[in-house]
């Protein structure tokens, strides 16, 4: 994954995609529903956020896997990046779906079961994150987090996809509600929606791969600290040439 | 073999709890302090506590009782112990016998937990059938996280406090879906609307079983 | 439904909000993508 963190073109491809959903998301025809009248546009923005996290906590949990198998040092920081990506999508997602709630549901929080569903895997997260930093040896500290990212990863399914279909709720498409397909029939939504979901997903890509190549180039600069500092002791063992003998050199 | 592994290690639990009692005492004690204070603040006489609050109230008590009573598992070993089962037994039996040692635990003090909720708050329970077997997925599932987490808190330095972190995110499935079922119970509903909850309990405890028995051996060997 | 508002031509103004807004965060993202690439090849990081 390396070699495809530092090619252009799909940041390229990001920015075109974005720019798109935006100008498509707002200026498009979109179906007149009630209630929700133009912040239907809303959808392009407040979903890619949990699709794109899903798919970036989908790829954090298999580094950790990958991890277990083979205890390379990159595939715990590939790990921990995409986990805090995932999280910073998931919280846009919980603030930017209190915000339209507010406006056709009545209010920011309604104790619908996604919302609350959401919450709890962020709260899973953030403790993953307490779990690393009461960890000391890097070694453990990868290997003991991979293990409870995968535990985390695993309650995970049953909380966001299973819980609210069982309930009522007011998301569409849980507990009685038509499913998405009665706002994604609409073909002129679907064509925005789909490129924003790439769109907004690679920008997530995006942003854990510059936390990975900093992170790496950090773990870089320490290796070389550790050399200058060896190299040094090393240096300071030897002893003084006399100066008799620099003279000689010298003069020659 | 694993099996001749899980039932020495599973009767080393029992018999060392049972010379100190320890744990059992501790939690009984907290059990029964819990549902007096629950008691007094209501400031109610018997039975007159509203049916939802005396489902959520019993749940949240086994919720922490359930924390106290399973954090011991990993967090009183002591260390040298830790490396003398390491080289006798293999980890997925440490970790299966933990699990079933902490579910006949906690089944033991859900009993006694409810016995005494309702000698002291009033007993609506309908269908004491379906609560009793809602008692016993819940106490699976509350066992089969709680000990997984306890194994991997105990690695870290700040165990007990980091246990309640880890935890408390994990258990809200099991939890939502273990208080339905027991409403649902007490409302003498038939068993058939539960099914649905009834099914995600059992697939949540088998899924995070096989989930812990696959990797408690990582944790193990660090 | 905000019909009135997109006859004014009002919507052109929001689209330009966002996509000013969109644009100076791209600008910022792609400077940090620079600085590191320059890092990096500093301190000769090869691809893996």
């Amino acid at each position: 994954m390396d070699k495809l963190f530092k090619r252009r073109w799909w940041k390229i491809l990001t920015i075109v995609l974005l720019v798109y959903t935006i100008i498509a998301g707002l200026l498009a025809e979109v179906p007149r529903l009630a209630i929700l009248n133009e912040t239907i546009r809303v959808l392009h923005f407040h979903v890619p956020m949990w699709f794109g996290m899903i798919i970036l906590l989908t790829f954090s949990v298999v580094y950790a896997i990958r991890y277990l198998n083979k205890p390379k040092a990159v595939y715990d920081m590939y790990t921990v990046a995409f986990a805090h990506a995932g999280v910073v999508f998931g919280m846009l997602g919980i603030l930017s779906g209190a915000l339209w709630a507010n406006f056709t549901w009545g209010s920011p929080w309604s104790g619908d079961p996604k919302q609350n569903g959401a919450a709890i895997a962020l709260l899973i997260y953030f403790a993953y994150f307490i779990l690393r930093n009461s960890l000391e040896d890097e070694q453990q500290r990868a290997k003991i987090s991979a293990v409870y990212n995968i535990f985390a990863f695993a309650a995970l399914i049953p909380l966001l996809f299973i819980l609210p279909r069982l309930t009522d709720s007011l998301h569409p498409g849980n507990g009685g509600n038509p499913g998405f397909n009665a706002y994604d029939l609409d073909s002129n939504l679907r064509m925005v929606f789909y490129p924003a979901v790439v769109g907004w997903t690679l920008l997530g890509g995006w942003l854990a791969s510059l936390m990975i190549r900093t992170k790496i180039i950090k773990h870089k600069l320490y290796e070389l600290e550790e050399n200058d500092v060896r190299a040094n002791a090393f240096s300071a063992a030897q002893p003084e040439p006399r100066p008799l003998e620099r003279s000689a050199d010298t003069e020659r | 073999m694993l099996l001749h592994e899980i039932k020495w290690l599973l009767k080393k639990e029992m018999i060392l709890e049972w010379r100190q009692r320890y744990a059992l005492n501790g939690i009984l004690l907290y059990v029964v302090s819990a549902v007096f204070i629950c008691y007094l603040s209501f400031n109610l006489q018997q039975g007159q506590l509203n049916v939802v609050t005396w489902n959520a109230l019993f749940w949240i008590i086994m919720l922490f009782v359930a924390f106290n009573a399973i954090s011991k598992s990993f967090l009183q070993e002591r260390y040298g112990r830790q490396i003398y089962y390491y080289t006798l037994t293999s980890p997925q039996a440490v970790i299966l016998s933990k699990m079933l040692y902490n579910l006949l635990l906690m089944l033991l003090l859900a009993m006694i937990c409810f016995v005494f909720y309702a000698i002291v708050l009033g007993n609506p329970v309908q269908n004491l059938w379906l609560f009793g077997g809602n008692l016993l997925l819940g106490a699976g599932g509350f066992s089969v996280t709680l000990t997984m987490i306890s194994g991997i808190a105990s690695k870290a330095s700040n165990s007990s406090s980091l246990m309640a972190i880890l935890g408390f995110p994990v258990m809200v499935p099991i939890l939502l879906m273990v208080i339905r079922v027991s409403k649902n119970a007490i409302d003498g509903l038939a068993v058939s609307v539960s099914y649905d909850e009834v099914l995600v309990l059992l697939a949540v405890n088998v899924m995070v079983g096989t989930v812990a028995y696959i990797l408690f051996p990582f944790l193990w060997r660090s | 439904m905000a019909d009135t508002f997109r006859q004014d031509g009002k919507i052109y103004v929001v689209v330009g909000v966002i996509l000013l807004i969109f644009g100076g965060f791209i600008v910022y993202v792609i400077s940090i993508d620079k600085k590191v690439s320059r890092l990096e090849k500093e301190l000769d990081i090869r691809e893996e």
